[in-house]
């Protein structure tokens, strides 16, 4: 409905007031988040994570999304939350970050809606030691409150290169690991 | 102790009891006297060995001072007055020791042979040693003295011999003197030169001088010599007697031969006058002075050596004396010890015993007066209770037998009763066995009907089982239905995945994928709904399986309900068919209840019969009391006086009856007592009427009249014991 407004809003950094648009929300740890429609690939739900050695712990690996090896991180580690256990609603959601495309496991995704711009506050100051650069803002939805990430904050660029590399070196380590996905169901 | 002897064997042994206690006191007296008077005559018998044993010693004593005495003495007949003594001591021991020995009568009195093994042999070592030892020593001593006295004398002799022939020489000896001293003067008197005087009259003058001197000096070493005993200092004496006999010689042969001498050089006499004498005088010096002194000397030595002997001798009589006094003291401490001992057992034999003496004659006091009342009181008791027990009996007999009476009286109208009651019980059980007979049918109908539910019970049980069959079925179809559920549930996820990303894919194209966004929203919505139903269903599913597993429980419950229902109304049936033959035995035992209380009725009427008999045997039976009565109370008389007797309460009820207390008379008088049966039943019946008086003793009904009068049922004792009196 207001395709307008959400196609000008990719270029935005953080810090920046945000315009309204359609956001993708998904739950962690009870928590309700907002993704920019636009940085949204694909959502796809749990499968088989092929790991990559020495990585860090919220690295959980590679996955094989119709060909392509794509680096999947999870979400809840890299917050420092408590690891959660895959199940079926499980998704990973194949996001679009600075031309790199990486999965992001979450515990489910709930709906793309969309949330005004009057509806979205900045994100709050804690200080100059806590950095809410990642935070594009909090959007208010029917009382609550939902957190609207800026995905290309989460990681900083040495991770990005980092899963640049992971993205490379992948496929060799990808490759006959297909056929066992749905192990875990 | 007595409870059950006779009377005389009480007595008896009573007074054996006390003979046996006197006789135990004198045992005692008897035996200590006997052991004292044992003990009494070892202490006389022994004492006068204790003095032997002493006047032993005293012999031996005396002997050592007889020793002392001879050893001292140098009379010869002293001598034999102390043998004598010795001979007298002697004897004395000897007496003694053969006393003791052997017995016999000595000196000190009477004197009873030692039975002391140890002190017999002590004795004879004793004796064996005084006359091995003692006595042979005293005699040695004896012996020697009486030679010393003898060579005493001789010694005596020689002396005077000795002094005789010195007498003789010192006058030859001065004779020569005086004759040179009377040449000279003459020579002096002529004229003659000093120097020729002096060179043969002078020298010879000298050596006459010195001649005597050395007389002189023999005569002192010979003295001195007589007044010696000890060898060495003779040997001494000797050899200076020799050198003065040589001395002699010397001067003797210068002034006869000439030559130098000690005084000088000296000129031979050459005077025929004065040469004669000087020859005489070796002469009278060599034949009468030598050999005195030679024969002094020999008896000197042989004096000395018997007094050295005698010397050892008194030595060896001390050790030998003390010896024997060692082994005499033994004696005596041997025999006054046995007197000691001996008399110390006697004085503990006569304390022992005079405490048992007394002790006795206390205990047979004691046990004397216990069995005096022991007896006497073993014998009245008895008899006091056989007395009291009797009369009581009597008594009781009499009022026993009126109880009886109309005892009887009643027992005869209870019989009446009885038969009137015996007859309305035989209705009673015909109604009752009808009664029974209906309660066995119902019975039967009963188990039927419970045969019939327990059918049903069991059926009921299978239908339940049916039911728990069908609930499980449907748990299962449950169980399938919610697979499919979770299957639709999957879709309905995966479906609104797909309209996710259908709708990041419209917002991507932008504008154009507006339509596209709205067909996604609603897929979502589908999607959305189609979860919502599965969920409901699964719930409603959940809810029916819980249900059914409810379901399933119950009829579990319900079975079990079934069978034990089933069980129960088996047990029911069971219980009901016993109940039936229970009532079958039931009315047979009432047919034989029946027959029973037909004989009772015959019965019933048999006692009444015989309880009339007994009142009349009970009349007999209180005359019988009442001459029983009498006989005790003439018993407790001659027993205990009037007092026991006045003890007597039987109530004089029936007079005029004899008395029946002769030995035998009891079995005549049963025969009697037949005869006035008839008599008594009609006494009773109509002087003392039917009172009701509570049965103490009741008498055996059938028949046994004879034995309710028996003598043995009445008296209480036997004839025996009757005779005891």
């Amino acid at each position: 409905m207001e395709a307008t407004e959400t196609v000008s809003a990719p270029a935005k950094t953080a810090g920046e007031r945000l315009e309204g648009g359609k956001f993708l929300t998904f739950q962690l740890l009870n928590e309700e988040y907002g993704l920019e429609i636009l940085t949204v690939r694909e959502i796809i739900g749990i499968m088989d994570i092929t790991t990559v050695p020495k990585t860090p712990a919220y690295v959980k690996g590679v996955i094989n999304l119709r060909g392509q090896v794509i680096p999947v991180i999870d979400l809840r580690l890299k917050f420092g939350m408590p690891e959660g256990e895959y199940g079926k609603r499980t998704c990973i959601v194949v996001v679009n970050v600075n031309g790199l495309q990486m999965g992001i496991v979450v515990d489910t995704v709930s709906e793309v809606m969309d949330i005004d711009a009057e509806n979205i506050e900045a994100a709050p100051s804690f200080g100059t030691q806590i950095n809410t650069d990642y935070i594009l803002g909090m959007g208010k939805v029917q009382g609550a409150v939902k957190i609207l990430l800026d995905i290309g904050e989460v990681l900083t660029s040495e991770e990005m290169v980092m899963m640049e590399e992971i993205a490379k070196v992948a496929p060799i380590a990808g490759e006959g690991k297909k056929g066992k996905k749905k192990d875990e169901e | 102790m007595f409870g059950n002897s006779s009377l005389g064997k009480k007595l008896i042994s009573g007074f054996i009891g006390i003979a046996l206690v006197v006789l135990a006191v004198g045992m005692v007296g008897y035996r200590s006297a006997t052991v004292m008077e044992g003990e009494t005559k070892t202490i006389i018998e022994t004492m006068p060995l204790a003095d032997a044993s002493m006047e032993m010693m005293l012999a031996v004593l005396k002997d050592e001072l007889v020793i002392m005495d001879m050893l001292e003495t140098n009379d010869a007949e002293k001598v034999e007055e102390i043998w004598k003594e010795h001979e007298e001591n002697v004897e004395s021991f000897d007496s003694f020791a053969d006393g003791i020995l052997g017995g016999g009568e000595t000196e000190a009195g009477m004197i009873f042979a030692a039975k002391d093994e140890k002190l017999r042999q002590l004795v004879k070592d004793a004796d064996e040693f005084h006359n091995g030892s003692f006595q042979p020593l005293i005699k040695e001593i004896h012996d020697l003295t009486v030679d010393e006295i003898a060579l005493s004398k001789k010694a005596e002799e020689n002396m005077r011999d000795v002094e005789k022939a010195y007498d003789e020489v010192i006058e030859t000896a001065e004779s020569l003197e005086g004759n040179i001293k009377n040449r000279i003067n003459s020579l002096i008197a002529k004229g003659a030169s000093a120097e020729e005087i002096q060179n043969k009259e002078s020298g010879w003058a000298d050596l006459s001088m010195e001649i005597k001197t050395t007389l002189a000096e023999t005569r002192i070493v010979i003295e001195e010599a007589g007044q010696s005993f000890e060898a060495g200092h003779l040997a001494g004496l000797r050899n200076e007697y020799d050198e003065k006999i040589d001395e002699f010689d010397g001067w003797i042969s210068a002034l006869l031969q000439g030559g130098t001498t000690a005084e000088g050089m000296i000129a031979a006499i050459d005077v025929p006058e004065l040469r004669g004498l000087a020859a005489n005088l070796d002469k009278v010096h060599d034949q009468q002075f030598s050999p005195a002194a030679e024969s002094f000397f020999s008896v000197q030595n042989e004096l000395g050596d018997i007094r050295a002997k005698e010397h050892k001798l008194d030595e060896e009589a001390d050790v030998v004396g003390s010896k024997m006094m060692t082994i005499l003291e033994g004696v005596e401490q041997r025999a006054g010890a046995t007197v000691d001992a001996t008399a110390e057992e006697s004085v503990q034999v006569a304390e022992s015993s005079i405490t048992q003496i007394f002790s006795g004659i206390v205990a047979g006091f004691v046990l004397a007066i216990a069995l005096g009342i022991l007896i006497t009181r073993s014998i009245t008791r008895p008899i006091n209770a056989v007395i009291d027990g009797v009369a009581e009996g009597a008594d009781q007999v009499a009022s026993a037998s009126a109880e009886i009476s109309s005892s009887s009286q009643s027992l005869a109208e209870g019989a009446t009763e009885q038969a009137a009651s015996l007859e309305e019980t035989s209705s009673s059980l015909e109604q009752m066995s009808s009664t029974v007979q209906q309660n066995a049918d119902n019975a039967g109908q009963a188990q039927q009907l419970s045969t019939v539910a327990k059918d049903t019970a069991v059926k009921g049980a299978d239908s339940v089982n049916k039911m728990i069959d069908a609930v499980n079925e449907i748990n299962t179809s449950s169980e399938e239905v919610s697979k499919i559920i979770k299957v639709i549930d999957e879709i309905a996820f995966q479906t609104n995945l797909l309209a996710l990303n259908a709708a990041v894919e419209a917002a991507r194209a932008g504008e154009h994928g507006k339509g596209f966004a709205v067909v996604a929203e609603e897929v979502r919505n589908l999607a959305g709904r189609s979860a919502e139903a599965a969920k409901t269903t699964s719930g409603l599913i959940e809810d029916s399986t819980a249900k059914a597993k409810m379901g399933s429980e119950l009829a579990t419950e319900s079975g079990e309900v079934l069978n034990e229902i089933v069980s129960n109304t088996t047990k029911a049936s069971d219980l009901i068919s016993e109940i039936a033959a229970a009532s079958r035995e039931q009315a047979e035992g009432i047919n034989q209840v029946t027959k029973a209380v037909t004989q009772m009725d015959q019965v019933t009427q048999q006692n009444s019969a015989f309880s009339e008999e007994t009142a009349s045997a009970s009349e007999e039976l209180s005359s019988q009391a009442e001459s029983l009565k009498d006989l005790v109370d003439r018993l407790g008389e001659i027993v205990g006086g009037a007092a026991v007797a006045g003890k007597g309460h039987i109530v004089h009820r029936v007079a005029g009856r004899g008395v029946a207390g002769q030995r035998g008379g009891g079995v005549r008088r049963a025969a009697a007592a037949k005869a006035h049966i008839a008599e008594n039943i009609h006494e009773i019946l109509h002087k003392e009427g039917p009172e009701k008086v509570p049965v103490r003793k009741v008498a055996p009904a059938k028949g046994a009249t004879s034995k309710t009068v028996h003598p043995k049922d009445v008296i209480p004792m036997d004839d025996e014991e009757f005779r005891e009196f």
